[in-house]
């Protein structure tokens, strides 16, 4: 890819959908998430700079874009104890992974709707909340865990 | 306890990805560029600040202005802030608005042969934006900002950058040694009595303030920092409002990140970062493409480059496949790229495979083309004649030696405003658009 510009570019059309969804469950409405991915890719092209190409672009442009959604919120540090709260799953459209989920704790919640949601590694979900891989993996080994004992047997693998 | 897999809560989730829907690059672009016209502004502040400290540094601090007894602004400026009223509205809806007619010039100094002003408007129910304007025989420029009553209630004490080097949240762009060299801005707290400064080195600086009355309702400062602390460790870290007792009402930090031996400098003669050879550096040039590629070996074998037309470009050290990747020439390997206004030309640059040796590049209306890559990079300009819808850039393939296939790339003649166009439409905010 020539820029990291076009390389943003590409990323905003691509991810636009899934950065809005997630970001309205932390802004609480889709208003505030719209301007909230703008300012976040807005501020990635200004900071281009500031990204040290040793981590995923998308995993960073995240970092960012959380950032934003808690300045938004009045908090300027990205912490694992200030995780946003996320709950985007429509009851209405599978009700029983809706239920599944608010029944984790906010942090685990978060880092599976990362990965599942967001489509996000472990190396990126680690680089945009600052903690080791190995919290990651732990994180979600626990979450399936947890979600196993919610979701319906029939679904649940041995 | 039974655990859950992967591979099904991947299909849940997959059923509730969300429907695809507009996301305009344009809209993002346009708060970028919209940023960096303010940061053109506020460039001119940085000399500016000199002279309005050494005129009225005795009176700031104390120096109250009464917002009505200041003089109307000048019809220009109300002009101007016409337009700003339409941009604000139509990148927010729910910008509050005002009457440009209220604008009061509350600063206007001479500085180095040119001038400074500082007009303040008041918002429709509170708050207020403020513009600054600055000319001399170098630069000219003017700039705006609001004071929302929402943003008011995330940020008190409003930084912004005068030099380019830092975003308004009081981040630094780029990594680099140098510091914050002058800055402005507001605090909306009541009862400020103390503006102080922080230094790495832990010293501290009095800032001088003065206040402007209701409606605005808010106190303003100016700042030169010491060219002693114009670097790494000496560099401003922080700046905090204190009122009569001491208490802290509101602190805006500044945070660096320190150079490594791969950081490119930013500013300045824009070198090669430590880790490069300087003395080896190399540019390669490209059959009728006026921009260049400069090259210079580094450690590890690796190749960095500094790709740059006019006060744009790209740089990096591709030290690993993921970075080489980011610079692969591929679809979007256009500069300066959708949504850069219209005087430029339309550039197709990348890395290609070691194995390539000729790039042929066809067009919507059948006319082919060559070029060759040199060192792994390609560098081609798209010629004027093929900007026009019907004519464009449609696909390149990438051969080797002996002409087997390496890759074929296709591109998107109907990216929106890539190339230049004739009749480009101003919206009022950011560069002219095309379709």
């Amino acid at each position: 890819m020539g820029t990291l510009d076009a390389e943003l570019e590409t990323l905003y059309r691509r991810r636009h959908g899934v950065f809005h969804a997630m970001l309205t469950s932390v802004t609480g409405d889709v208003d505030s998430a719209r301007d909230v991915v703008q300012e976040a890719f807005a501020k990635a092209l200004r900071k281009q700079g500031d990204f040290r190409r040793d981590g995923s672009l998308e995993g960073w442009v995240w970092r960012i874009a959380f950032r934003v959604a808690l300045d938004l919120r009045g908090t300027r540090e990205l912490t694992v104890d200030e995780l946003p709260e996320v709950s985007f799953i429509e009851p209405t459209r599978d009700p029983g992974l809706h239920a599944a989920m608010q029944a984790l704790p906010p942090q685990r919640r978060l880092i599976v709707f990362l990965r599942y949601f967001a489509d996000l590694g472990y190396e990126e979900i680690a680089e945009v909340l600052g903690i080791a891989p190995g919290t990651v993996a732990a994180t979600l080994s626990q979450a399936h865990a947890q979600l196993g004992s919610h979701l319906r047997p029939e679904e649940v693998t041995p | 306890m039974s655990s859950y897999s992967d591979d099904n809560l991947v299909a849940r989730f997959a059923a509730m990805a969300p429907e695809p829907m507009h996301g305009d690059w344009l809209d993002v672009q346009r708060r970028f560029q919209a940023r960096k016209k303010r940061r053109l502004v506020a460039y001119g502040l940085a000399a500016a600040l000199a002279l309005l400290l050494v005129g009225c540094t005795a009176a700031f601090g104390t120096r109250v202005v009464d917002f009505f007894e200041a003089e109307s602004s000048p019809p220009h400026v109300i002009d101007f802030l016409s337009v700003v009223q339409t941009a604000n509205s139509y990148a927010d809806p729910s910008f509050p608005g005002f009457d440009p007619k209220q604008t009061r010039r509350v600063i206007d100094e001479p500085f180095a042969g040119g001038t400074i002003q500082l007009d303040l408007t008041p918002l429709r129910g509170e708050g207020f934006c403020l513009t600054v304007r600055r000319s001399s025989t170098t630069t000219d420029g003017d700039s705006t900002d609001c004071a929302t009553p929402e943003r008011t209630k995330k940020e008190v004490l409003v930084l912004q950058e005068t030099d380019g080097r830092t975003g308004t949240g009081g981040g630094v762009l780029g990594k680099h040694e140098g510091g914050v060299v002058s800055f402005i801005g507001w605090v909306t707290a009541p009862g400020v009595q103390r503006l102080e400064l922080r230094y790495e080195d832990g010293r501290t600086a009095a800032v001088p303030f003065f206040r402007v009355t209701a409606p605005i309702d808010a106190d303003f400062f100016l700042f030169d920092v010491p060219d002693a602390n114009a670097r790494y460790p000496h560099r401003v870290v922080e700046l905090a409002a204190f009122d009569g007792n001491g208490t802290r009402l509101a602190k805006n930090r500044i945070v660096y990140e320190d150079p490594d031996e791969w950081t490119f400098p930013r500013y300045g003669d824009h070198g090669f970062p430590p880790a490069a050879n300087a003395k080896a550096v190399r540019v390669l040039r490209f059959p009728g493409v006026s921009a260049t590629i400069k090259v210079a070996p580094a450690k590890g074998g690796v190749t960095c480059f500094i790709f740059h037309l006019n006060a744009s470009g790209s740089d990096a050290c591709p030290r690993d496949p993921p970075t080489r990747q980011m610079f692969r020439l591929d679809e979007n390997s256009f500069f300066p790229g959708p949504g850069s206004g219209q005087d430029h030309p339309v550039l197709l640059w990348g890395l290609v495979e070691s194995r390539v040796r000729r790039i042929e590049l066809v067009y919507q209306d059948g006319a082919r083309d060559v070029t060759r890559p040199q060192e792994q990079f390609a560098l081609y300009e798209v010629p004027v004649d093929h900007y026009l819808p019907g004519t464009r850039l449609l696909g390149a393939t990438l051969r080797a030696a002996d002409g087997r296939v390496v890759r074929r790339v296709s591109f998107d003649p109907t990216m929106r405003d890539l190339y230049p166009c004739e009749n480009p439409r101003e919206i009022g905010f950011g560069p002219p658009v095309c379709p």
